[in-house]
């Protein structure tokens, strides 16, 4: 039986699959995998919170696959920190819509960046599942940390309503 | 320079995918970095057409800086769209209920961004 840590975590890597190929990047294998050591590339940590369910999810993103990804192509560092945090951002918004076919209702926080390892290792150390990603450009690492109510029973709603593209009043 | 749009994110790099959508017209575009800022460029640009604001940012967010606009009076004229990662109904609901023109989920095609901009500016 799938828990419901799983369902969150199959989500996420749903939507962070999502993201990457809509900016041009395939994503051919994603595998769970055993906790990794310090960070070396640039990361994103974005926190998330309802009556179910809360935690945070960290994106590891190297260099060259965020500069692959880059709306522009820019390779300034400071451009490129900045784009993680938006990935991030572009992540939860499309984990936040598929949680909501589950019934789980979440408001997303602001995305954090940082470029050194020591203060996301303490971020991050109770992280429950970590996955790598293999892209055409390079491996990245999503760590998810999550709470969910343990009384709480996960379903599988009616297909929510959702705003998709642009809509115009 | 042509009509004065006012972007509003936090994000730099979606601000500049912004910018570089609206570059085909000759719109003079403004940047924001939050909600706060928004009301100052909208104070400062009082000829401002459209703002394209996103919704979650430090200090002040996009639908609390709309209503705070709306509840001061300020920028009658102005059109309000919404970009933003959030494809929640509610909060579509409650941008709309503040006089919102648009809601725009990113990530979007600049084509379609520069189209439904020049619609709502009548410049189609």
């Amino acid at each position: 039986m799938t828990s419901h840590i799983e369902i969150v975590g199959e989500a996420l890597l749903e939507s962070t699959r999502q993201v990457f190929e809509e900016h041009g990047v395939r994503v051919p294998e994603a595998l769970l995998c055993d906790p990794v050591g310090e960070w070396v590339y640039p990361i994103a940590v974005i926190g998330f919170g309802g009556e179910t369910l809360r935690g945070s999810v960290s994106f590891e993103v190297p260099w060259p696959v965020l500069q692959a990804c880059h709306p522009s192509k820019s390779s300034a560092t400071a451009d490129l920190v900045d784009w993680v945090g938006e990935l991030s951002n572009l992540v939860l918004g499309k984990l936040k819509t598929r949680l909501r076919a589950h019934s789980v209702a979440i408001q997303l926080g602001l995305p954090m960046t940082f470029t050194a390892g020591t203060a996301v290792s303490a971020l991050t150390s109770a992280s429950k599942l970590q996955y790598r990603l293999r892209l055409d450009a390079g491996m990245i690492l999503v760590r998810f940390s999550a709470e969910i109510d343990p009384t709480f029973v996960m379903t599988a709603s009616e297909t929510p309503e959702v705003v998709h593209g642009i809509d115009l009043f | 320079m042509g009509k004065k749009v006012i972007v509003v994110d936090d994000s730099r790099t979606a601000r500049e995918q912004v910018r570089n959508a609206l570059a085909a017209e000759s719109y003079e575009i403004i940047e924001a970095v939050d909600g706060n800022d928004g009301i100052a460029k909208m104070d400062a640009n009082t000829d401002a057409v459209l703002v394209l604001c996103d919704v979650n940012m430090p200090n002040l967010s996009g639908i609390d800086m709309l209503e705070k606009v709306k509840r001061d009076g300020k920028g009658a004229n102005v059109i309000f769209v919404m970009l933003t990662t959030e494809a929640d109904p509610a909060l579509v609901r409650r941008a709309k209920a503040c006089g919102a023109k648009g809601w725009i989920v990113k990530p979007f095609k600049p084509e379609l961004m520069l189209a439904a901009v020049k619609k709502l500016l009548g410049d189609v």
